[in-house]
């Protein structure tokens, strides 16, 4: 697939939103994969109002996104208080059961999809103020109390009961904003590649980002960050005969990281080190002040 | 009124497919701890080793079937030290995601390799398509015939293995509680390499019967199948064994009468929309879950 620098950055900002969006319910305790149904509801409901009806790309991307986060809402009030296994399955017939609803619609355009999705030239400038401000957004969730919380749900959930942590109420919030993540990057998608069809949303797209999360980190944002790019690439630069299998590899690496590592490649650990090293390092150059010296108590 | 009848057959065949693909999976579940997304994947790549051996035996019927238990069985043996450590840490969401891995891989080699992609058909003397019964419009044929029967056959074989022998009683045991179980004597790690015998065993039994039934197979039919078991666990409740066998038959029968009245393939999402409706309704499964 021969791409432009600018159209695989485009992609990557897609696939870092998404799964960021695979991310943060897992951190909340649920596998949750709805994001690809309101991914779809974002692309088809953009696509439909910019191609169709003329509007601007900002209005057409507020709606959709706006049509996500409701859809994902109104999902969360019956699913929040469900336990993970019932999540997982409950969200992946969610997304077979919009698949064969927009098949089935036809000024949706049907099993062949919608083409000719009007071009956003500003797209790729867009698509990363997005991710940086998600990023940000993301940061500042965890390291607040609401992060504290999502700690210790992930510990002990009757802990996390006792101590006052409305355990539902918490997971409403995660999947409505994992939600407006995939409707963002349904928009997005749906204009950096001016067609999109049915078969697009579905487990590929999910198998793609469960294996991105889990190599990259289940327990810190940045494993998505770094790794997106390096795994996605793989369908991208390897040689055809390769890449085609693809979904192969990815299942392969899903096994191998599980059972070696299951805590993925960029953990607290990590993220530690590679910041001790850089402070040390930012202090050898001059551009950080040196440690001062402990005052010496008098006796 | 006889197309109501051969439709319910129909049903009821479909459904006891589905219940077999139920019967292993719970059992996997509730004595080796792990959710084996990929149990119905090693299922339908049984049927493509016995499709293999049809045509390299040049039709023998019985050695097909042979290939298709024991390759099932192979596999399980083979995927078992996989789960080996997860069975350990009893960590049932992780299993649930490495079995997604493995049930790619799968797809991947049936859907690119194994007969360049192309579905495979299985000829008329193996599927028994061949009608036995004719009563008036309505037509049953021998596979629906065999497939039924064989799989009342095969659950009374197991529920007898479950509830009379000692071997079952253990099984049972580590189902309810496997730390206690452990504590009585009873071999947890022997025992639940033995569900993945038992799994295997029956697996490459129903994809004898898949064979006879479908008469065809394809690459992602595994995914297929894989969903729907998963929706009628879900709608029976996580490791209730009789529950999920009744929910099974009555998946197979909605999903036989959707397909004949309703246009287009909302037959696959009947089943999802079920599973959808229990669980606002009753989330833990209309016989209760077990796990």
């Amino acid at each position: 697939m021969e791409l432009t620098a600018s159209s695989f950055l485009v992609f990557v900002a897609i696939y870092i939103l998404l799964s960021w969006a695979y991310y943060l319910p897992y951190r909340s305790g649920q596998i949750y994969v709805a994001f690809v149904v309101t991914m779809l509801m974002g692309a088809y409901s953009s696509a439909y109002l910019a191609r169709d009806m003329g509007w601007p790309f900002p209005l057409a991307f507020l709606t959709g996104v706006g049509i996500g986060a409701l859809s994902s809402y109104v999902m969360g009030l019956a699913l929040a208080r469900l336990r993970i296994l019932q999540v997982n399955v409950a969200t992946l017939a969610l997304i077979f059961i919009a698949q064969t609803v927009v098949r089935n619609i036809d000024f949706l355009g049907g099993t062949v999809g919608m083409f000719h999705i009007p071009r956003v030239t500003y797209l790729l400038a867009f698509a990363w103020v997005v991710v940086v401000i998600t990023g940000v957004f993301i940061y500042r969730l965890e390291h607040s109390r609401l992060g504290r919380a999502l700690e210790v749900i992930n510990i002990n959930e009757g802990l996390a009961s006792s101590l006052g942590i409305d355990i539902r109420k918490l997971r409403l919030f995660i999947q409505t904003c994992s939600g407006i993540l995939g409707a963002i990057a349904g928009v997005i998608y749906s204009f950096a590649i001016n067609a999109i069809q049915p078969t697009t949303f579905g487990f590929g797209l999910l198998l793609s980002i469960i294996c991105f999360v889990f190599i990259g980190g289940t327990t810190s944002l940045w494993g998505v960050v770094v790794f997106v790019p390096i795994l996605w690439s793989i369908g991208i630069f390897l040689p055809p005969a390769i890449a085609a299998w693809k979904y192969c590899i990815y299942g392969i690496m899903l096994v191998a990281i599980l059972t070696l590592r299951p805590q993925g490649a960029i953990d607290r650990p990590v993220l530690r080190v590679l910041s001790l090293q850089s402070r040390a390092w930012l202090r050898r150059l001059g551009v950080v002040r040196t440690i001062k010296e402990p005052r010496k108590l008098d006796k | 009124m006889e197309l109501l009848f051969a439709q319910i057959i129909n049903g009821l065949a479909l459904g006891s497919i589905y219940g077999l693909l139920i019967l292993g999976f719970t059992l996997l579940l509730l004595v080796a701890g792990i959710f084996h997304f990929a149990y119905p994947h090693m299922v339908v790549f049984a049927i493509y080793i016995a499709w293999l051996t049809l045509n390299a035996t040049a039709g023998n019927v019985a050695l097909a079937s042979l290939a298709a238990i024991g390759g099932s069985l192979g596999m399980a043996i083979a995927i078992e030290p996989i789960f080996r450590p997860l069975t350990k840490r009893a960590a049932l969401i992780v299993s649930m995601v490495v079995s997604l891995g493995i049930s790619v891989v799968f797809t991947d080699i049936m859907s690119r390799v194994l007969h360049r992609g192309v579905p495979i058909g299985f000829p008329l003397y193996f599927t028994g398509k061949a009608p036995i019964i004719t009563v008036g419009l309505a037509v049953i044929s021998r596979g629906q015939l065999l497939t039924v029967v064989g799989s009342i056959i095969t659950v009374v074989i197991f529920l007898y293995l479950l509830y009379r022998t000692s071997t079952g009683r253990s099984l049972r045991a580590i189902a309810q509680n496997s730390f206690v179980a452990q504590l009585v004597g009873i071999p947890v790690v022997r025992t639940s390499r033995l569900s993945y015998l038992i799994a295997g065993l029956v697996g490459g039994l129903t994809a004898v019967f898949i064979a006879m039934f479908l008469g065809c197979s394809y690459g992602t039919l595994g995914d297929m199948l894989a969903l729907k078991v998963i929706c009628v666990a879900l709608f029976a409740g996580m490791g209730n064994l009789v529950g999920g066998l009744i929910c099974a038959l009555i998946l197979g029968v909605v999903e036989t009468f959707v397909i004949g009245y309703l246009p287009g393939d909302w037959s696959n999402a009947i089943a999802f929309a079920m599973v959808m409706v229990v669980i606002l309704w009753k989330p833990d499964g209309l016989f209760g879950s077990r796990v």
